[in-house]
């Protein structure tokens, strides 16, 4: 181990034999050097196995998937929206998918979409989760999950063709029940 | 010496009073252990820390709402299930958010650098375990867990030290390796997942309309342009590891120019891999670009160059 003075000790790391200096240079023994090979090793074979037959529940050995899958330049930008209703507030309207605002983000929340299908009344625990992080603001007394579908035409999007199709809805009063696939 | 001197692109030379490595074993082992200055893993160490802190308080600091949503939506990834890792309450999301904090700025004093080290690592790893495991997982973090866990391992390293060292050495080149394998391995999961196609497709288009910027959103009128950015992206990153074969000097400018691309990523996508851009400093001689720091800010302030700091501070290597 070194010391603020700049001396250089004989031993690093435990070696099995006394790690020799020269002009200042600390040396690894044979244990040093061997297990700092085989944590490559190991990291060499578990990133790689990640990366061919791994999936994101495999993190931090999952593949490095970002921007990886194909689109098609003729198909649909599909993005969930979020609208809510509240007391004052009857009419629905858009909130943004946030960890700030329902303890989720968008990506979460469409990968959860068989969740939600099978159990729409989860869109209630948005509401719970908005009341606990935003405490300030109206409590939510409708949860409703919309697909927008922005279609591509040779890779560019048709704005003015956008749609919604409501997926499910929870509210307060009349429960939940799943509207679209 | 030189900024841009040259290193040997195989292996390394022989240190003073060593035989010269011979055949591929002995080659890689001398590359993997060079002899690298301690100052600069002082250095990288301190910008590894200093990223910690901005990073949970600022740049990646919403995984701890998940504390507040349902547990339902829990989905414990492998490492969890083996470890039993609960889902996460807000104290528990808070507790390694600050732990987080106040570990990496103990850490950044230099002391204790395997306790301190090694406990940041614990905090941040969960941290992030608590952000990636409710269905989405970042996939630009993973990296920087290599430089988490494996820079404490060279133990004390000071700003100003003036060693070299085998352990600082395999260290750095640990952290290179881990950040260069993310450009190919995202390379070999874009034709994973993507198909070889991926570079026909229109996936940086989809990208540019969820989040484009006004510096990308007219390239979607060229579709084209988008294609070839994807051909050269993946030409890049299957290309990527031949970093470690240049010389000194192009190998600091291919690192200058993935700095460049992620600039550019930023611009148009709003997206960046924080955490890498800090790994890809372990290819940068930082110790030395402190001194010409303090150097010219001291001729700035119209002072003599501090005697005090030999020059150079570190004995002539082969890293540049």
């Amino acid at each position: 181990m070194a010391t603020t003075s700049g001396r250089v000790d004989e031993r690093v790391d435990g070696a099995a034999r006394p790690s020799t200096t020269s002009r200042g240079v600390l040396r690894l023994g044979a244990l040093g050097r061997a297990w700092r090979t085989a944590v490559v090793v190991v990291l060499a074979v578990g990133f790689g196995a990640g990366s061919l037959v791994g999936d994101d529940h495999w993190w931090p050995l999952s593949p490095w998937r970002m921007f990886s899958t194909s689109s098609s330049p003729s198909g649909a930008v599909r993005v969930f929206v979020l609208e809510v209703t509240t007391p004052t507030e009857p009419a629905w309207r858009e909130v943004p998918i946030n960890l700030g605002v329902v303890g989720l983000n968008r990506a979460e929340l469409e990968g959860r979409w068989p969740l939600v299908q099978e159990q729409p009344e989860v869109l209630a625990t948005l509401a719970d989760a908005h009341a606990r992080l935003q405490p300030e603001q109206e409590r939510w007394d409708g949860v409703r999950l919309v697909r927008r579908s922005t279609p591509l035409v040779g890779g560019s999007p048709d704005r003015e063709a956008t749609s919604d199709q409501p997926l499910a809805v929870w509210t307060a009063r009349d429960g939940a029940q799943v509207l679209g696939s | 010496m030189s900024a841009t001197t040259d290193h040997d692109p195989a292996g390394s030379s022989p240190a003073p009073g060593r035989a010269a490595p011979t055949g591929l074993p002995g080659r890689l082992s001398a590359w993997l252990f060079w002899e690298a200055p301690l100052a600069r893993v002082a250095w990288l160490r301190l910008a590894v820390y200093a990223f910690v802190v901005l990073d949970v308080l600022w740049l990646h600091s919403t995984g701890r709402h998940h504390g507040a949503a349902d547990p339902l939506w829990y989905q414990p990834l492998v490492v969890g299930e083996v470890l039993g890792v609960p889902a996460a309450t807000v104290l528990l999301a808070e507790v390694t958010r600050w732990g987080s904090v106040l570990l990496a700025l103990a850490a950044m004093t230099g002391r204790a650098p395997r306790l301190l080290g090694w406990a940041t690592a614990l905090c941040w790893i969960w941290f992030q375990y608590i952000a990636f495991s409710y269905g989405k997982v970042d996939h630009d973090r993973a990296d920087f867990l290599v430089a988490l866990l494996i820079l404490p391992t060279v133990g004390l390293a000071h700003l100003r030290d003036g060693r070299r060292s085998e352990a600082a050495g395999f260290a750095l080149r640990a952290v290179q390796l881990m950040a260069i394998a993310t450009y190919f391995l995202a390379a070999v999961a874009k034709v994973r997942f993507g198909g070889w196609e991926w570079v026909s497709s229109a996936t940086i288009a989809r990208a540019v309309v969820r989040r484009g910027t006004w510096v990308s959103e007219w390239m979607l009128d060229y579709p084209a342009l988008l294609q070839a950015f994807q051909w050269g992206l993946f030409t890049a990153e299957l290309a990527s590891p031949v970093v470690f074969v240049l010389a000194l000097r192009w190998q600091r400018r291919v690192v200058g120019a993935w700095y460049l691309f992620h600039l550019a990523t930023y611009a148009a996508i709003t997206i960046a891999f924080w955490p890498h851009l800090v790994m890809m400093l372990a290819f940068l001689p930082l110790e030395r670009a402190a001194q010409l720091a303090r150097r010219r800010w001291r001729r700035l302030r119209g002072q003599e160059p501090d005697a005090a700091v030999p020059e150079p501070l570190v004995a002539p290597g082969r890293d540049g």
